[in-house]
């Protein structure tokens, strides 16, 4: 896996959300990340399937965490970019890097 | 932060577990949803938290952006869970399908979710009505030993007799069936003037015999209720006040109890305050006094004297036949030992208590729960066609859903799961309707309703209306359930989606659907007719006496200032003498019992021979109203005197002999020539009476009534202290009653007067239940009748579109669109008939259950069934036009390539 690395939008900003959360990329804070942080509603189950698609892509990875009272026992996953992850970050910004060339003025915020 | 217990609603949890299983992520997603649960929690909204909660896990089992978590739905794994969960699990599978699958079709869903909430909607309004009034049982406790007791007098055919106060003695003593019996007068002993705070005011008083309270077993919300001790010596003057009396008069003062309040010049001791709701023996009860207190001098308490009715409470296990054939041999042994006052009281007739206070709404009540009934039906068939028209759509669905596998059964309970949807969802929203629907309806009641103050909706009614709504869901998802259980699956996957094909059997249940509500709405709209038009009979019936610019008030003499034998009819005199004299009067007289109001029981009817002729066999005699007027009566209520002449100054104590004023009907039945001068003689007594005068017929207790034999003795002669004051004014008599109340006044300061009313609004008020239940059958049956045209247009139309191909082909063979509109409405004509010729039918007996309520119509008037009948094809053609234009408009050539 990894070659296919065409990233979508919305896992563009997940993939980026969990590298910015580092040591605190559960799912809950990912979706807060990226509601707060790009202004986007995030439906719950598109976050989870995301997750679940960038996983199978070998972007992301998981790790099994202790759990909390509130959770009544049921474990937590905290997730970290891969380096494919972290390559096909690359290649997206690249590629939105050099389609954007030319246009600063046009794209620049008023 | 407090730890808090918050575990999310466990089946959403395991559903969603259950979704989410295959993806191996279902306990992180579901340990996330409880950690964003237990924070909203934390803050306090526990509801919205559920909600919240519930909606999630709806989105996350269901929707499609989270379909990764999810196992595609064909390579399902043996199932984790076992028996109730897997059940449960399986139904929630159902449900949701269900409503996703309702909401692709959303046109489909309001429209069958409407019907249905209409149809519960009346329902539950018109069963809280049946339920408050003539199911729920009477509001004290065992109300269903309860009974109402009477003396019957089996030659006489007479089973609603009032017993005297020794006979009840005897009663008491000799039964063994009752732990309890009491009474009350059945008749107006006159209430009391209550003076202190204020204006004079008129109190509604009920004199209780021994044991009122404790046979009902009503306690007191304060204080304590009247004891036998309180009847001992007659002398105690204790009342018990109803807590709207303890409201209304006495602003609900807290040491009311105790207190001594002034009736009629006499002082009465509060000792006690009745709960709301406690409303015998009528609902305007005020207050209850001790029979007792009633001397000797004012009802003698002789054998002869009936005027009690009678409630006992039964022992508990004895049953009314027991009860009935142990007072009656009480009852026969009575006879035999006083023969002069009891000889012909061989029985005793009884009732239970509730049944006789609902007796008389019964059947209004239940022909209305009837037409609701039938309004449901329609409903019932309505979305039956609407479910059929969808499974056909679906046709393609389920074909597929067979061919990869699907048992038949488990597409049937698919279908039946989403009609119980339906079904529950109205249902709910139908229970919205009729609560809004069920305080209209009691605003609209007529008062004489008993029980109106207790109908709501309860929880019986929401049990009952849920109830009746998911069996109708049943019902209506068991057709096109039905055509898919026999139904050729496969072929629907070979014509594809609605391109005809329209199976043979599912076109059969169509027009049963149509048959089965045309028939319906035409007993609806029969029943209706018939009940309009008796109404309208009813209006034109001349009561007897002119109803323009008069007015009547109910004027009790004071009895408690009337000392001296001949005061009371010195007092109406000097009222009349007054009234009279008001510039805006012609005319004033008064009169007992008014006629068309409640207070016609209080006629006092007799049997009687006439003078010279021979006498009918005992037993046989006629009756005859006693009625009491005074001099110049007939001219204020524009009641004709034929012969003879009216009262006058002559007519009183001092003319030897009781003069009578009779009715144009008694004349007619028994008297060959001229009555006047004759005599009327009453059986078993020395009662005479003089006919002096004949008057025209005017109708008594009710407008549909056959008039019986009336005698008016001069209010002079015979004298009652309640009389009822009518005056015809010049002007409108709203504008003379203040003079009119001043000159009442002049005579006696305290007097109160009251039941201020037009005789037009005394005649209108008295067809107020025919109105009543005419208004709303109509109403029903008018929904009924737009329903079933919309009914109709469904089928018609969809009969329409699954037959576009072959309206096609004939259309380029050459048939004109008005052939092709003759033929699709043809085809719908065909069911209408039969069912116009069912309803005809089923319409002759339902009108039979009606028959009571009718006045001046057959049950099986011709013109009604016909305009019924012709009305409802009319809307049917109507219905059927629409979708026959569209039949016109289809383009041949386009339909033929479609193939």
């Amino acid at each position: 896996m990894g070659s296919n690395t065409f990233l979508g939008e919305f896992e563009h900003l997940v993939l980026l959300a969990v590298m910015q959360l580092t040591d605190d990329a559960h799912a809950i804070r990912v979706r807060e990340q990226i509601e707060g942080r790009a202004d986007r509603r995030v439906a719950r189950g598109a976050l989870y399937g995301t997750l679940t698609r960038l996983q199978e892509k070998g972007f992301l990875d998981w790790q099994v965490e202790e759990s909390t009272p509130e959770r009544g026992g049921i474990p937590r996953r905290r997730f970290t970019v891969t380096a494919d992850g972290v390559e096909a970050l690359r290649a997206s910004q690249r590629a939105i890097a050099n389609l954007s060339e030319g246009l600063e003025q046009a794209l620049r915020d008023q | 932060m407090k730890p808090h217990r918050s575990v999310p609603p466990a089946l959403a949890e395991t559903w969603l577990r259950h979704r989410l299983a295959p993806s191996g992520q279902a306990d992180f997603v579901i340990g996330d949803l409880r950690e964003e649960y237990a924070a909203l929690r934390a803050s306090g909204r526990r509801l919205l938290a559920t909600v919240w909660y519930c909606g999630q896990v709806f989105r996350l089992g269901s929707s499609r952006a989270s379909r990764p978590l999810r196992r595609p739905p064909l390579l399902s794994p043996q199932s984790p869970h076992s028996g109730l969960v897997e059940v449960l699990i399986s139904i929630l599978k159902d449900v949701h399908f269900g409503f996703r699958s309702l909401l692709k079709s959303p046109v489909f869903a309001v429209a069958a979710l409407l019907t249905i909430a209409l149809g519960i909607g009346v329902n539950s309004a018109i069963f809280s009505m049946v339920n408050a009034v003539l199911l729920q049982p009477l509001p004290y406790p065992d109300a269903n030993e309860l009974v109402r007791i009477y003396a019957a007098y089996p030659e006489r055919d007479l089973r609603r007799g009032t017993v005297s106060p020794p006979d009840l003695a005897d009663w008491r003593e000799q039964n063994s069936s009752f732990t309890e019996i009491t009474a009350f007068p059945n008749v107006d002993v006159g209430g009391f003037v209550l003076t202190g705070d204020g204006e004079p005011q008129r109190i509604a008083a009920h004199y209780v015999a021994e044991g009122f309270f404790t046979t009902l077993a009503a306690a007191p919300l304060d204080g304590r209720t009247i004891t036998d001790a309180d009847h001992a010596d007659g002398e105690n003057r204790v009342a018990v006040l109803s807590f709207s009396s303890w409201q209304n008069r006495f602003g609900g003062r807290s040491d009311v109890v105790g207190s001594t309040i002034t009736l009629s010049d006499t002082p009465f001791e509060v000792i006690g305050v009745m709960p709301p709701g406690f409303e015998y023996p009528s609902k305007d009860a005020e207050i209850w006094v001790p029979l007792s207190i009633i001397p000797e001098s004012g009802i003698p308490r002789q054998r002869y004297i009936r005027f009690l009715a009678v409630v006992g409470r039964l022992r508990p296990g004895v049953t009314l036949e027991a009860a009935q054939a142990d007072l009656t041999s009480v009852a026969q042994r009575l006879a035999t030992e006083y023969p002069d006052s009891n000889e012909r009281l061989t029985a005793v007739a009884m009732l239970p208590l509730q049944q006789q206070l609902t007796a008389q709404v019964r059947t209004p009540l239940l022909a209305l729960l009837g037409a609701v009934g039938g309004v449901l039906l329609i409903c019932c068939a309505n979305i039956a066609n609407l479910m059929l028209v969808r499974a056909q759509g679906r046709a393609r669905e389920f074909a597929v859903r067979s061919a990869l596998g699907a048992g038949r059964a488990r597409l049937v309970r698919q279908l039946i799961t989403e009609s119980a949807l339906i079904a529950v969802l109205g249902g709910l929203v139908g229970l919205v309707i009729g609560r809004a629907s069920v305080q209209a309806l009691v605003a609209v009641a007529p008062a004489e309703v008993p029980r109106l103050s207790e109908v709501g909706m309860d929880p019986v009614v929401v049990v009952v209306a849920m109830t009746t709504s998911l069996l109708t869901g049943l019902l209506f998802g068991l057709a096109p359930a039905l055509s898919v259980w026999r139904g050729d699956l496969q072929t629907g996957l070979r014509l594809g989606s609605g391109a005809g094909g329209e199976s043979r059997s599912r076109n059969r249940l169509r027009g049963a659907l149509v048959i089965a509500e045309v028939a319906l709405v035409l007993v609806l709209a029969i029943g209706a007719g018939l009940l309009l038009r008796s109404l309208d009979e009813l209006l034109n019936v001349e009561p007897g006496f002119a109803m323009e610019r008069t007015v009547a008030m109910r004027v009790a003499a004071p009895s408690y200032k009337l000392t001296e034998s001949g005061d009371t009819e010195r007092f109406f005199t000097e009222v009349l003498t007054e009234v009279r004299q008001q510039p805006g009067v012609l005319a004033a007289g008064v009169v007992r019992p008014m006629p068309l109001t409640p207070d016609t029981f209080q006629g006092e009817d007799f049997r009687f021979g006439v003078a010279g002729q021979p006498a009918a066999p005992e037993g046989q005699e006629p009756a005859a109203a006693l009625r009491f007027a005074s001099d110049g009566l007939f001219d204020a209520m524009g009641i004709p005197l034929v012969a003879g002449r009216d009262f006058d100054l002559r007519d009183d104590r001092d003319a030897g002999e009781v003069r009578g004023i009779i009715n144009e009907s008694f004349a007619a039945r028994h008297f060959d020539g001229d009555p006047i001068g004759q005599r009327i003689q009453a059986v078993g007594s020395s009662f005479e009476i003089a006919v002096i005068g004949v008057v025209g017929d005017v109708k008594q207790s009710s407008l549909d009534e056959e008039v019986a034999n009336v005698v008016y003795a001069p209010h002079k002669q015979v004298t009652r202290s309640g009389m009822t004051l009518v005056v015809r004014t010049r002007g409108l008599p709203s504008e003379a009653q203040r003079a009119i109340n001043e000159a009442i006044w002049a005579v006696n300061p305290d007097q109160t007067i009251e039941g201020v009313t037009t005789l037009d609004a005394l005649v209108e008020s008295s067809v107020a239940e025919q109105r009543f239940a005419a208004r709303l059958v109509t109403l029903f049956a008018g929904l009924a009748m737009t329903l079933a045209a919309i009914g109709i247009y469904g089928v018609v139309a969809n009969s329409v579109a699954q037959r576009n191909r072959e309206i096609g082909i004939r259309m380029a063979l050459g048939a004109r669109g008005a052939d092709v509109a003759r033929w699709v409405v043809g085809q719908g004509m065909v069911w209408v008939a039969a069912g116009i010729a069912i309803g005809l039918v089923a319409a002759a007996g339902a009108a039979r259950l009606i028959s009571s309520l009718l006045y001046g119509v057959a049950p099986t008037d011709l013109v009604t069934y016909a305009s019924g009948a012709g009305v409802l094809a009319i809307v049917a053609v109507l219905a059927s036009l629409i979708p026959a234009r569209r039949a016109i408009a289809i383009d041949p050539v386009k339909t033929l390539r479609a193939d």
